[in-house]
């Protein structure tokens, strides 16, 4: 097969034909959905849909295919790209044409994904993320992965060195996730926050389809069922705790099942000082992690997850958006192996034995803020459900307490000449660390209350993430401020 | 101490011997301008509603909730006076710093280094006040930008000039 020379303006793949008219189908029916919905059921009603028969439509069908395929050919002889010294260019548009330049410096990183056409096809697209905002994306939908391997290789080396010392280096694949670790994530995960997701997932989709709904008058089929009087009151509530108990068991396998989609044969290849990471089942993604441009590490457990050696990995890149943000952690990581991939990203990291701790204040604060709540709680519901509800109480009171005093362990912050460390967490425990000259800014606050008490709360922030410090003696957060301060503006790094 | 061993800990310049410089005191009378006006447009809403709604208010709950505005007003104008002092900023070698709030004071600094742009803005009433907004921006997100409102405009664009200059190295 014929090699892709990237230096003069190439096309893609042919076969990106198929995968542009792909997307844009999926777009155009997802759009239209409601409406094609509409169409049917009229069509199916009264056997016509506006004078117009089965052939016309069909036609009319054809005709639609026809012009996404055309448009889809277009956009495919209409995008043009190469690579040349000074960066990543190209052309494209129908009608509007645009032109993309994107210096080499400025490329953030270089993905490859694969989703179900793509593979069925057995093509891959390539992503070029800059540090601008989302519209500065550049996305490459059908390349051979040979191929985008090559252009990858090609972007992501800035000097002409660096290029011939990414083609050499040897990988090996330092970690691979087992099924049982796969399976075993995906259950001790958060499911309360898909089953957030589910109920107002659904919600939406009732209101969108609910003028369709009413047009059906299923009232006259279904209305009997609702007329609601004291005997009927209790199986409506039956029902009701029917539904819940399938949207919670429905929830469960959802978070179980994206966990295992996202996450399916997660592999941590290691070449020269680079990491590359590839994951997915429907959508294979791999990506490169390149510690000069890592913002800050994140480590992810709990007790239980400890227990099973399921330690997430979570890498803050700059200005990497929240969807993307998800496929840059690595799970079900044993402890060994969490630090030797920390000590690869930062080579001088030294874990001190020395946590300090935030003030006792820190507890006082949350309990303040738990009574309140709970108070707020109290005074709004007992009017309603009467004095009953006070039993809740029994739930409320032990969790303020759990919350304090677990949030306060939790939390320490260790500072050396590079490198700040801070934790935090209420079930699960949290480790941020990161590089000192990475910080943006920082900022010190002290309310009335806290500066009766000499206490105040410092916050950093770096390109994608925010750490914070909170309630420690003011004069210790006045000299860690100093001190970063000191350390941003005297280092000859720079932040990316 | 715990920071460093290498580096003698007077040698890091220290937070609490800054001096900070205040901001235009312009900006006071159109802090105050703005609470008056909001007020005005809150009595003259809760006046057309009793009319237009035909609310039959008892006159009572009216001035209930007349006394109840005026009352958060008047502790949002104390609030603002007595804060306007606290609202300092400062330029060193190689940050900028700004502090603000009274009830919650925060001190923010950015280093020079880490600058990636500076806006300078100024509104209608700020124009007729000579007074603008400075902003600088990181490559952050939001909360790490840093805001100085009310500068005299004049400083706000030697400001703005002397942190070009500075990101450009040429200072």
């Amino acid at each position: 097969m014929e090699k892709f020379d990237f230096s003069y303006p190439t096309r893609q793949s042919a076969k990106g034909i198929i995968i542009i008219f792909g997307i844009d189908a999926f777009n155009f029916f997802k759009k239209t959905i409601a409406l094609l919905f509409l169409f049917v059921f009229k069509y199916v009603k009264n056997g016509d849909f506006f004078g117009l028969g089965g052939y016309s439509i069909m036609l009319m069908f054809l005709l639609l295919i026809l012009a996404l395929l055309s448009i889809a050919y277009l956009k495919y002889q209409n995008f043009l790209f190469h690579v040349n010294k000074d960066g990543f260019h190209l052309n494209k548009g129908i009608f509007k044409k645009e032109t993309i330049n994107i210096p080499k410096s400025k490329i953030q990183n270089v993905y490859i994904k694969q989703n179900i056409l793509q593979q069925l096809i057995n093509v891959v697209s390539l992503t070029i993320e800059t540090a601008g905002d989302d519209t500065s994306e550049v996305e490459i939908n059908a390349l051979d992965k040979t191929d985008a391997l090559m252009l990858k290789n090609e972007l992501l080396s800035v000097e002409t060195t660096a290029k011939v010392e990414t083609v050499n280096t040897t990988s090996n694949v330092y970690y691979k996730v087992s099924i049982r670790k796969l399976i075993l994530e995906g259950v001790s995960q958060n499911h309360i926050k898909n089953l957030i997701v589910l109920i107002v997932f659904l919600a939406g989709l009732y209101s969108q389809f609910n003028d369709i709904i009413n047009k059906m008058e299923w009232d006259d089929v279904f209305g009997n069922w609702f007329q609601m009087d004291y005997e009927s009151f209790f199986a409506f509530m039956i029902f009701n705790g029917f539904i819940l108990f399938v949207l919670i068991v429905l929830a469960f396998l959802i978070s179980l099942g994206k966990s295992i989609l996202v996450n399916y044969n997660l592999k941590v290849v290691e070449e020269g000082n680079t990491i590359e990471i590839s994951k997915g089942l429907l959508n294979k993604i791999s990506l490169n992690l390149i510690p000069i441009r890592i913002q800050s590490l994140k480590i992810t457990n709990n007790r239980l997850k400890r227990h099973f050696g399921l330690n997430t990995l979570l890498v803050n890149q700059a200005m990497v958006d929240k969807k993307q943000r998800q496929n840059l952690s690595i799970i079900g990581l044993s402890e060994p192996q969490v630090n030797y991939l920390t000590a690869k990203i930062y080579p001088t990291y030294v874990n001190l034995s020395e946590k300090l701790k935030p003030e006792n204040y820190y507890k006082r604060v949350n309990a303040i803020r738990g009574i309140l709540i709970a108070l707020t709680i109290n005074l709004i519901a007992i009017p309603f459900f009467g004095t009953g509800f006070f039993l809740i109480n029994l739930f409320i009171v032990p969790f303020i307490y759990l919350h304090t005093k677990q949030t306060y362990l939790k939390s320490y912050y260790k500072i050396d000449e590079s490198f700040l460390t801070t934790g935090n967490g209420f079930i699960e425990s949290n480790t941020n660390i990161l590089e000192l000259h990475k910080i943006q800014s920082v900022e010190w606050s002290q309310s009335i209350f806290q500066k009766r008490k000499k206490i105040a709360s410092l916050k950093v922030f770096t390109a994608s993430s925010r750490l914070s410090i909170p309630y420690i003696n003011e004069d210790m957060a006045k000299a860690v401020m100093d001190f970063i301060i000191f350390r941003v503006t005297s280092s000859q790094k720079n932040w990316m | 101490m715990y920071i460093n061993k290498h580096i003698s800990t007077d040698e890091i310049p220290k937070i609490e011997t800054i001096e900070f410089q205040p901001i235009s005191k312009n900006y006071l009378k159109l802090l105050i301008f703005n609470i008056l006006l909001s007020y005005s447009i809150a009595i003259l809403l809760l006046i057309s509603s009793s009319f237009i709604a035909k609310f039959k208010f008892e006159s009572k709950y009216l001035w209930f909730i007349f006394i109840l505005i005026s009352l958060f007003f008047v502790l949002f104008l104390v609030f603002t006076v007595y804060g306007f002092a606290k609202r300092k900023y400062a330029l060193r070698t190689h940050d900028i710093l700004y502090t603000q709030g009274l009830l919650i004071n925060k001190l923010t600094t950015i280093a020079y280094v880490r600058i990636q742009h500076i806006e300078v803005s100024s509104g209608l009433v700020e124009r007729k006040l000579k007074l603008a907004t400075l902003s600088i921006y990181t490559a952050g997100d939001s909360g790490s930008d840093l805001v100085i409102k009310g500068l005299n405009v004049n400083d706000a664009n030697k400001i703005n000039a002397l942190l070009s200059a500075k990101i450009n190295g040429e200072v």
